[in-house]
């Protein structure tokens, strides 16, 4: 077995694959299982963890422009003091939205997008575990963020006066910040921008916890042959650290959600005051979930820019079972912080003591990454690539927020930066100068993967500085203005509080970083249609996904991969231990089937999610509709599970007289 | 019925290979449920402990004293009898798995219709339960008398769902809607009685309510029915009711008029006297609230007793005097409105008619007193904290009852027709992970939310 092998799998690629049903195809409800390969319908029903990684990555970049754009408007509204171009009203309205959207409907989706695309990839597998499952969390997905973001029409018809003119709260669009504080959300001070809020939220949630479900059984029971825990690429081992997070913080925050639902809906007490309900149980179920949750953006982030320091840097990755092993401590000690978002409740000496030293302790293993960050840039070849100069951005602004956050793991400190904007600064540093970074300098290094061309390089490097120098004039100034005490969350200022000078500096920043990120989506989409051929491995990649043919075939691999070693691609490439094939089992590459029932779960959360809604604002029958709406949901859960996976088989291109996959030594196929 | 199992064909080959080969050498669709429920451990563990730090910051389950009465409301019985027939339940579930392990389908089909059956009265108990901690639950004293004296009076304990409750309103109507308790033994024509010559005579005996301080078990008397309108017919008391009881009918004098639905009471509520009671008669009574146990109220309300019942032998007194003689009353006034009756064609429909009127009438008999002596409120979402976290904890405990239920049952039926058989052993295993899962978080909510109240 030689290199010949990879060859042959990462020439052929296009050859037409040979198409036979496996079992007739059952329709059920007059559904017939679409077996389309082409057109909008093959996109709606794929199961390909490809395509599916693709939407989720489209769907994000719209949700950050919308984000974005939510931004710009709060930028504009504090850039002179005493401003009046918005109203405080729709000023609330816009900081929440902006916070909800970017977290949960760019930044998490935008992760998720990475995990579809790559883990099955990179751990040599055909697709995920549960390929119609993850459909589902697809058009979960997207009935959640519509539930959320239609909201805003509501808001617009309201304004015009064509909708809930009698209702006693004017927020049509949440208005309760992204934490929602409850009694702030109650149905006693705010509207039903509330309720598009809390089931929109539980509708993303939903569609986070199957796709962590799918992930880590796709992690665990899906490597190829010799791809053991400890050669796992960096990235697919952030994934697993993430999906686990995902599964135990999410639950914390769909029961507070549902707690509130219920005050707001059928009177319970939870969280109503006047009945005995607390306002600091809502705020220990959310950051409970919430600390957990910032790992969860962060950490997909730390993965990707895991992959590609040492790519550019042509080195192996600076003690990869450190990294690894501090992304799982991390991981656990962000069960045991959130307190230190609370320590001006008054939890009490003891308990801020704890949660403020666990706060420090926590940087430790943050701390530990970016040494091995370090340690892996040092000595090596380092090629100043677009991805790399993110990945770098990525190193030095994370660092930054993380030297905030340890200035507020001292409680005392805190004391003075709780809800300034000093707290503002420190989670942009580490939520835009590290995750979003990380995040742009992976669709630089893998677009060109996913979509077999180059994103122009010359876009790329203005898009870089724009971005990181745009943010530091918005981002930076902020910690003095927390310092010098402006709160967070105002929707105005005096003109005489020595304010006015940074906050115009602020929005200025902000607006080169727009137009930095929007130069960014316009050279993605530009080049996902016109942009330069790429071959299949334009970097020198180190991972399995580059030894596959671009763009991807459907089955991802013509034959199943033995893996030798750690960067076994690389490996391949330059060193002694060849990737080797599973021998081809003669019957072709079984295919799951398409479904038409994902998307019409996802059509039952929207339907439903609308429903709770308008349910909110008294509209007759809205209660129906939503049980309706949830019925829908539970019959393509029930019709999916009947359908059972279906299948097809492909019979990968041969190449005739060349090297066949099936000549692998089948000792090799043992671990 | 197929149970010889069809070949193997090439898809579930694929599959049965597939899973085989996973690294962890579970299969993946173990695993996925091994992870569901780790994640559903902190569903039920962010609920549990909502219900434990606001039981634990409100002893009395709510920021106010007598909002609820938490273990007057449990009816620990009924869910300890509900625990153990879910724990029944999981036991068959086990078999189930195992008998499709070995192969033996027709017994993985009684396991899991008994696994069924078990959950389904799981699910009744809730219901049940749910209902009646709803309601809460009153303690009437009461009085019905015929218009001619005779005067029944009793304590109303009555087990049954809808008097169950704690607002005297409805659980007054509900007992109303269920003749006082009184239950028709016989119904039948008298001697001599001839359709020909209406009015028809019939005669009848009624079982009393258990729980009734004066009266024996069961009565007779006659029934004289009107065909042409039924309104006019009349009741005649036979039997002798003796005189109600002196002492231990007394609660006490109510207090006020009761009108709203709330009812509240002292959180103690087991022994305590309902400040809310309802009465047609003795509405100037003095007010005064005491504990029954309490020596001193006791006596107080001895005699309060003694004046009530001095008034009420003046309205018995007449009936004990003429009790051999035939007293009739007008169940309705004269002057009511005829409805037009067909002309009864044979005997037995006009006994089934007559019948009708007869209890439609309640025997004859009419509420004179309803007032509440003892009280634990109903249980609702709004009222309590207590009320709040217990329904969503129950409730969300239950709608996973009730998911595992309809899988269950699906998967009975698709063993009947053939699509689930021995080679899906891997999916009844994981039908019965999550029937184990959702039986021992019950265990712990029975434990942490139910028992822990009676220590
Ligand atoms: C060195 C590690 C970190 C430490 C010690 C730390 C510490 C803190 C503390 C103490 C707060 C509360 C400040 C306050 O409200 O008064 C906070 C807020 C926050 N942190 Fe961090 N943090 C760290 C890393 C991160 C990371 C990696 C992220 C996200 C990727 C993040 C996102 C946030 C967010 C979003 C908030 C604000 C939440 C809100 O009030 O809306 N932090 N951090
Ligand atoms: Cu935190």
């Amino acid at each position: 077995m030689s290199s010949a092998t990879a060859e042959v799998h990462t020439t052929h690629h296009h050859a037409v694959a040979d198409k036979t049903q496996l079992a007739p195809e059952k329709s059920l409800l007059g559904l017939t299982r679409p077996d389309r390969h082409t057109g909008w319908i093959d996109w709606v029903t794929t199961v390909d963890h490809k395509k599916i990684g693709i939407m989720y990555g489209g769907f994000a970049l719209l949700f950050f422009i919308i984000g974005g754009i939510e931004a710009l408007m709060i930028r504009l509204q504090l850039s002179v003091p005493q401003n009046d171009l918005i109203t405080a009203q729709l000023y609330n309205q816009f900081f929440t939205m902006h916070g909800t959207t970017m977290i949960f409907l760019g930044v998490m989706p935008l992760s998720a997008a990475f995990f579809n695309f790559l883990v099955p990839l990179q751990i040599g597998a055909r697709d995920v575990a549960f390929p119609r499952l993850n459909t589902f969390s697809l058009w979960t997905f997207v009935a959640g963020a519509f539930v959320l973001n239609i909201s805003w029409l509501f808001q617009f018809a309201h304004t015009v006066g064509w909708f809930g003119q009698g209702l006693v709260h004017t927020d049509m669009a949440p208005s309760g910040g992204w934490f929602g504080y409850a009694p702030l959300t109650g149905d006693k001070y705010t509207g039903i921008g509330t309720d598009f809020w809390i089931v929109g939220l539980q509708i993303l949630g939903v569609a986070s916890l199957a796709a962590s479900f799918n992930f880590i059984v796709t992690i665990l029971n899906m490597r190829a042959p010799g791809m053991t825990m400890m050669r796992l690429p960096v990235f697919t081992w952030m994934t697993l650290v993430t999906s686990f997070l995902i599964i135990f913080a999410f639950p914390a925050i769909t029961i507070a959600l549902a707690e509130l639902m219920f005050d707001r809906y059928f009177g319970s007490n939870f969280f109503r005051t006047e009945n005995g309900g607390q306002p600091i149980l809502w705020q220990h179920l959310f950051w409970v979930f919430g600390h957990p949750e910032v790992y969860i953006l962060v950490l997909p982030a730390m993965g990707i820019v895991s992959e590609i320091l040492p790519t550019f840097s042509k080195k192996p990755l600076f003690g990869y079972p450190i990294i690894v092993f501090s992304g799982a401590v991390i991981g656990f000690l962000g069960f045991a912080v959130w307190s230190h978002h609370m320590f001006t409740t008054g939890l009490g000496k003891v308990a801020t003591a704890a949660f403020s030293l666990l706060t420090m302790a926590i940087a430790v293993p943050t701390g530990v990454k970016i040494f091995n960050w370090m340690g892996t840039l040092w000595g090596g070849r380092i090629k100043f690539t677009v991805p790399m100069v993110f990945s770098l951005g990525f190193i030095w602004m994370f660092m930054l927020g993380g030297f905030t956050g340890i200035m507020h793991s001292s409680a005392p400190a805190d004391a003075q930066q709780q809800d300034s904007y000093f707290v503002v600064a420190h989670f942009h540093y580490v939520l835009l100068g590290g995750v979003l970074l990380g995040l742009l300098a992976g669709l630089y290094f893998w677009v060109p993967k996913i979509f077999g061309r180059m994103l122009n390089q010359k876009l790329g490097y203005w898009t870089a500085f724009l971005v990181i120098a745009g943010f530091n004039i918005t981002f930076f100034p902020m910690h003095y203005l927390g310092l010098t005490g402006m709160p967070r969350r105002t929707h105005t200022y005096l003109g005489d509080m020595g304010w006015n000078l940074w906050n115009l500096v602020a929005t200025i920043g902000a607006f080169i970083l727009g137009i930095g990120v929007l130069l960014c989506f316009v050279n993605i989409v530009y080049t996902v249609f016109k942009g330069k051929k790429c071959d299949a491995d334009p970097w020198g990649g180190r991972t399995l996904e580059w030894s596959t043919p671009t763009p991807v075939p459907a089955y991802n691999f013509a034959a199943t991969p033995i893996v030798q070693a750690r960067d076994c691609f690389w490996v391949h490439k330059h060193g002694d231990k060849k990737i080797e094939y599973m021998p081809d089992d003669g019957h072709g590459i079984h295919m799951p089937s398409q479904s038409w029932f994902p998307l019409l779960c996802g059509f039952g959360f929207a339907f439903f999610g609308v429903s709770m809604a308008m349910m909110g604002a008294g509209v007759p029958y809205a209660g129906y509709c939503a049980i309706a709406g949830l019925s829908a949901v539970f019959l393509g859960v029930y019709l999916w599970a009947l359908e059972g996976p279906g299948g097809y088989h492909l019979e990968p291109p041969h190449e005739e007289g060349a090297d066949k996959p099936h000549d692998a030594p089948a000792s090799h196929a043992a671990h | 019925m197929p149970s010889a199992n069809p070949p193997l064909d090439d898809q579930l080959l694929e599959e049965i290979h597939a899973d085989q080969n996973t690294n962890t050498g579970i299969e993946n669709k173990k695993l996925i449920m091994w992870l569901f429920l780790a994640s559903d451990c902190m569903f039920f563990g962010t609920l549990i402990s909502t219900h434990l730090i606001y039981r634990k910051l409100y002893p009395f389950g709510h920021p106010e004293e007598g909002a609820v009465n938490i273990t007057g409301t449990f009816d620990i019985e009924l869910t300890s009898f509900s625990t153990f027939i879910l724990l029944m339940s999981s036991f068959l579930m086990a078999l189930a798995v195992s008998s499709m392990h070995k192969g033996a389908i027709q017994s993985f089909r009684n396991y899991t219709f008994g696994v069924i059956i078990f959950g389904l009265i799981f699910l009744a108990g809730q219901v049940y339960e749910f209902q009646h901690f709803y309601h809460g639950q009153g303690w009437y004293d009461w009085k019905v008398s015929s218009n001619a004296g005779q005067v029944i009076v009793g304590n109303e304990k009555n087990k049954l769902l809808f008097h169950d409750v704690a607002n005297t309103a409805a659980a007054k109507e509900g007992f109303g809607h269920e003749q006082f308790g009184l239950e028709l033994l016989s119904f039948t024509p008298a001697e001599g009685a001839d359709l020909a010559h209406p009015p028809i005579t019939f005669k009848y005996e009624v079982e009393l309510p258990d729980e009734v301080g004066n009266a024996p078990e069961t009565f007779y008397g006659e029934y004289i029915y009107n065909p042409t309108d039924p309104h006019a017919s009349q009741v005649v008391v036979l039997s002798e009711i003796p005189p109600p009881p002196v002492i231990e009918e007394a609660k006490e004098a109510p207090k006020e008029e009761a009108s709203d639905d709330t009812a509240k009471a002292d959180s103690g509520g087991k022994t305590d006297a309902s400040e809310k009671a309802e009465t047609t008669e003795e509405a100037e009574a003095p007010a005064e609230a005491s504990e029954t146990k309490d020596v001193t109220a006791a006596q107080e309300q001895t005699e309060a007793a003694e004046e009530h019942v001095a008034e009420s032998t003046e309205h018995t007194e007449a009936p004990n005097e003429h009790a051999t003689e035939k007293h009739t009353e007008d169940t309705h006034n004269e002057a009511h409105p005829h409805t037009h009756t067909p002309a009864p064609t044979s005997m037995a429909e006009v006994t089934k008619a007559a019948k009708e009127t007869f209890k439609h009438s309640n025997y004859g008999f009419e509420l004179n007193e309803f007032k509440q002596v003892q009280v634990v409120p109903g249980l609702d979402l709004k009222t309590s904290v207590f009320g709040s976290t217990f329904y969503v904890m129950t409730g969300t405990h239950g709608t996973h009852v009730a998911i595992g239920v309809l899988w269950l049952f699906s998967m009975l039926v698709y063993s009947y027709s053939g699509r689930l058989t021995p080679r899906h052993a891997v999916d009844v295993e994981i039908a019965g992970l999550y029937w184990h899962f959702v039986d021992i978080v019950w265990i712990v909510i029975f434990t942490v939310v139910y028992l822990v109240e009676y220590i």
